[in-house]
This record gives C-alpha cells, structure tokens and sequence, in this order.
C-alpha cells in the first residue's frame, strides 16, 4: 500500500487554478520528487498532503489518514518544511529543537539531530546569526524532530551556494537511509536527478510524467554528442559505419559524432585501435531539462 | 511540560531578549515617576487636585497608562505580525501544536510584564516617593482590568491587518500617541472644551487614564469610562477575530 496516493488533486484559488488535475503514489522509503517550474502548482499540491489547504477536488491519502479530517495524527508522523518560513531572530537553535521535541509524542534526540546536521557548533547561536546553509539544515531538523515517517521538504536549496547545497543532499541521503520517506518539491533538474528515486514532472497544474530521473531522459531522447579533436586526421567513414552512430560532422578541426547506446564506447574503441587521441573531449547526454522541455514544449526555469 | 508552558517559557525568553521591550516597558514609567518627583511639591498635597499631589493624581496615572498602551498597541502586535511575517506561525499550522497557543503564550508575556510594572510602579510610588497608595483600590483594579482587555484587543486588531512586524509597530504608535492626547495627558481632561473631556473618556487611552486618575483619588470610575472600554474590548475582538490571519 502507497504510503501517499494522491489522486485528480484539484484546487483553485478563487478563479485561478493551482493545481488542475493531479495524480501520484509514493512508496514508503523512497524519495519521491516533484519537479516543475515555479508556479507549476508544485507548493499547492504539498500543501493539501500536508493538511494546510483544502483540495476543491480528488481525494488525498497519507499514512492512511485523510490529511483534513485526520490533522492531530497526521501531524505527529508527517514532518514538514515549508518554503520562506523562519524562526524569531533571537530564538537560539538548540532552544528551537527542545521547544518543537516537547510538541511531539516521541520526538528525536535534539543533539542527535544537531550532530547529524553539522549544528552542534551553533546550538547556542540566535537564529539570525545563521548562514543561509545553517537555517535551512535547521528547518529540516526541525521537520525531523518529531521522528516522522514521512517528511515533505519544499525548494530545500533554494538559496544556498553550490558547496552548503552538495551538503544538504548528503544529509538528505543519510535521513532517508534512516528509513524516513521524503517528498521533495523543487525546481532543479540537478536536485532531482541526483536525490530523487522516481519524480514527477509538474506543469500547469498537470503531472506531464513520472518515471525514475533515468527513464524520464531515456523515454524523450538517448541520444549523445561526442565532440573532439582528433590526434591526426582520421576519415569520417570509420565512424559512420558504427551502427550506434546516426550523423558526423566536423566543426574546423573538430569531429562531432552523434549517436545512440553505447555510440561512446564504439567511437573509443575505434580512436585506440589506430591509436589516435581524441583531445579536448566532450559527450553531452539528454538531462532532465531536455526531457521536460520534450514533454511540455517549455523550460524547467 | 505543556506546550504551552513551554512556549511562554520560550516567548518570555524572547522578550527580554528584545532590544528594546524590556528597556521601554519598565524605564518609561519608572522614569516618568521618578523625574516628576524631583518637582518640588510633587507628591504633596495640592488644592487643585482636590487634596490629592500631582503624583498620584497625574503622574502615576499616566505611568500605568502609557505602560499598557505601550504593551498593548505597539509591542505586542509588532510581535505577532512579525511572527506572521515570516512564517513562524504558519511553521507551527504545520507542527502538532496550533498557531493560537503562540498568540495565547504571546497575551500571558504580555499580561505578567504589565502586572509586574504596575505592581513597580505602585511600589516605588509609595515606598520611595511616597506619594499616596490608590485609595480606591477595587475600583482601581477594575480599571486597570477593563483597560488592559480593550488596548490589548485594540493591539490584536492592528496584528490582524499589519501585514508586517514594522507596519504593526507603525500603526500602533499612530493610535497611540494621538489617544493620549485626546486622553487628556497634555491638557487635563478638566481644562479641554466639554466635547473633547466626553472624548477622553471613551477613547480607550484617555478611559484607562481617567479612571486610574478618578480611583486612585478614591473616587468611583465613570460609567462612561468602563462602558466604552467594555464597548472597545468586544469590537475589537470581533474585528480581530474576522481578519486574524495565520498566515
């Protein structure tokens, strides 16, 4: 059984609709994501599994528990970090941590939770005082302090620089190693397809397709680029016999080879028979920005 | 501990860590008493307020006053429209504990600073100025009551519609500062032309203001004054709570 099932999710604000027709599982452990462009209904779609809105249409399961009717159990199984929510400026962290601990059934260890996040330095720091990196890793501890089962993590690196970045995806690994199932709403390709075990692409109000980050690339397009400037000339007929190899070109001194599969491997293999060196490589693949642009017609930003 | 409890523990943490709530709550009145003091004369006797000192007629009347206009209309919506604002009580809508448990920890804060800076300045007033103790203590008492409840639901009205914590602090002070003039806190309510005393005494400032003047002489509180500050209470309240919004 699902541990969410979302299903023709429905909702408008007054004439406006967020969030048209959507429909979605998540199985307990793994990291669900939701990928689309801001303002794709992404937010909205969270917030009816976390309770905070009221669907106009379709039915939300969490948990077993209807997230309106069921709010007070829903609450203590299903962590939450919402999007641009802070803490009083002279809240000090650790005090944070014990004031949330004491909301909860069985909460986690608050210094624990401090070290598995790399805060136990600033316990005694006031909230204001934080890095954008040392808020948000507090925000998930906070949505990690009841000891959930499932926890929704919205645009969680929204904000940061590239290394704090790397640093919350390590830890998101690790909590769900935990067994804690995640749902993670964002809007970089990157993100998902590092983090995410299955995604769904959102736009307007729609879900355009779900699949593992892999599927979703291979289903719209595998096809391949290799670029590179050969060691000594070398005729473009070796490549084109490859069955994986679909076009070749030369760019001035440089061959660009298209192709499918394994056509990288192929185009190797032939370079180090004659032994030639293929100088400033490089292979650009389908990402996930290409596979969303395929099946909406639109870009992820 | 109850997540109350443990909530005013944090929020009362988080007003004496404030720059300036604890500094102006307790300076300001405890300074107005202190410097009128030095007036020679002051906490004596004097004919015009009908045997009463200017301390305990006008001074300590006003200390009480401006402290809970103050606390009520200026602090504490600054406070919770902050809190709005960014989000910590929409943060709390998704933990297991409601956003109105932060509001009630909010009041309680609130409530006990104004308790203790009353009881401050009563004590400082008498034993150390020694001007007269409120000689109508009751009436005094219930004064203080139903002007706190009608500044305090005016202070959760301009948090319902302040979009910001700046805003909030902004609004507050434009009421406050005009209601004390109206009052009667420059000119005594006796001096103003008779429209402006009726005013004096139904604008919530200048009813807390006149009744504290009226009781500690030990007269009773007009009717006028408790009526408008009851009329204020629950207008506000249900004002307040139409617009309150927790996010």
């Amino acid at each position: 059984m699902p541990i969410i099932d979302v299903q023709n999710l429905h909702k408008r604000y007054g004439d406006k609709v967020a969030v048209e027709d959507v429909s979605f599982t998540v199985e307990r452990g793994e990291i669900f994501g939701i990928l689309g462009p801001n303002g794709a209904g992404k937010t909205t779609t969270v917030e009816c599994i976390e309770g905070l809105r009221k669907p106009d249409g379709g039915t939300v399961s969490v948990l077993g528990l209807d997230p309106r009717r069921d709010t007070a159990e829903l609450r203590q199984r299903l962590g939450v970090q919402l999007q641009e929510s802070e803490l009083p400026e002279r809240m000090k962290v650790r005090e944070a941590l014990d004031l949330y601990a004491s909301f909860y059934r069985n909460p986690a260890n608050p210094d624990e939770l401090l070290d598995i996040l790399g805060l136990t330095a600033k316990r005694d720091s006031a909230y204001k005082k934080l890095s954008g990196g040392q808020k948000q890793r507090l925000s998930i501890a906070l949505s990690l302090i009841g000891n959930p089962e499932v926890a929704v993590l919205d645009e969680l690196t929204t904000g940061l620089d590239p290394q704090a970045r790397r640093e919350v995806w390590d830890l998101i690994e690790h909590v769900r190693a935990g067994g804690v199932t995640i749902v993670l709403v964002t809007h970089f390709m990157e993100e998902a397809e590092r983090l995410c075990d299955r995604l769904a692409l959102i736009d307007s109000g729609k879900v355009a397709a779900i699949d593992t980050p892999a599927g979703l690339v291979a289903g719209v397009n595998d096809e391949q680029r290799i670029r590179f400037r050969p060691s000594r000339p070398i005729e473009d007929s070796v490549f084109a016999e490859l069955p994986e190899v679909r076009s070749v070109e030369r760019r001035g001194a440089q061959l660009v080879i298209t192709g499918t599969g394994n056509v990288l491997h192929a185009v190797t293999s032939v370079l180090a028979r004659r032994q030639i060196i293929a100088g400033e490589l490089r292979v650009d693949q389908a990402n996930l920005d290409d596979a969303f642009v395929a099946l909406t017609g639109r870009k992820l930003d | 501990m109850s997540a109350l409890g443990k909530m005013t523990a944090s929020e009362t943490r988080l007003f004496l860590r404030d720059p300036g709530a604890p500094i102006t709550v307790v300076g300001i009145p405890v300074a107005l008493l202190l410097v009128f003091s030095l007036i020679p004369g002051a906490s004596e006797p004097n004919a015009e307020f009908g045997g009463n000192s200017v301390m305990a007629n006008l001074i300590a009347p006003l200390a009480v006053a401006i402290l809970l206009g103050m606390l009520a209309l200026t602090i504490f919506p600054a406070f919770m429209a902050t809190y709005r604002e960014k989000g910590v009580l929409r943060r709390l809508s998704a933990s297991p504990v409601s956003p109105s448990t932060l509001l009630m920890a909010q009041l309680i804060v609130n409530l006990v600073a104004a308790l203790v800076v009353v009881l401050l300045v009563v004590v400082i007033g008498t034993a150390v100025i020694g001007m007269e103790a409120p000689a109508n203590p009751l009436g005094l008492t219930v004064s203080i009551v139903l002007g706190t409840a009608a500044l305090f639901a005016m202070g959760l009205l301009i948090a319902a519609v302040a979009p910001t914590g700046r805003a909030a602090g902004a609004i507050g002070s434009a009421a406050f500062f005009p209601m004390l003039a109206l009052g009667g806190v420059w000119v005594p309510k006796e001096h103003l032309p008779s429209f402006f005393q009726g005013v004096a005494d139904v604008l919530p400032m200048g009813a807390t203001y006149n009744a504290l003047r009226e009781t500690w002489a030990g007269g009773d509180p007009q009717l006028l004054q408790l009526g408008s500050l009851v009329v204020f209470t629950v207008v506000c309240l249900v004002l307040a709570a139409r617009l309150f919004r927790w996010q």
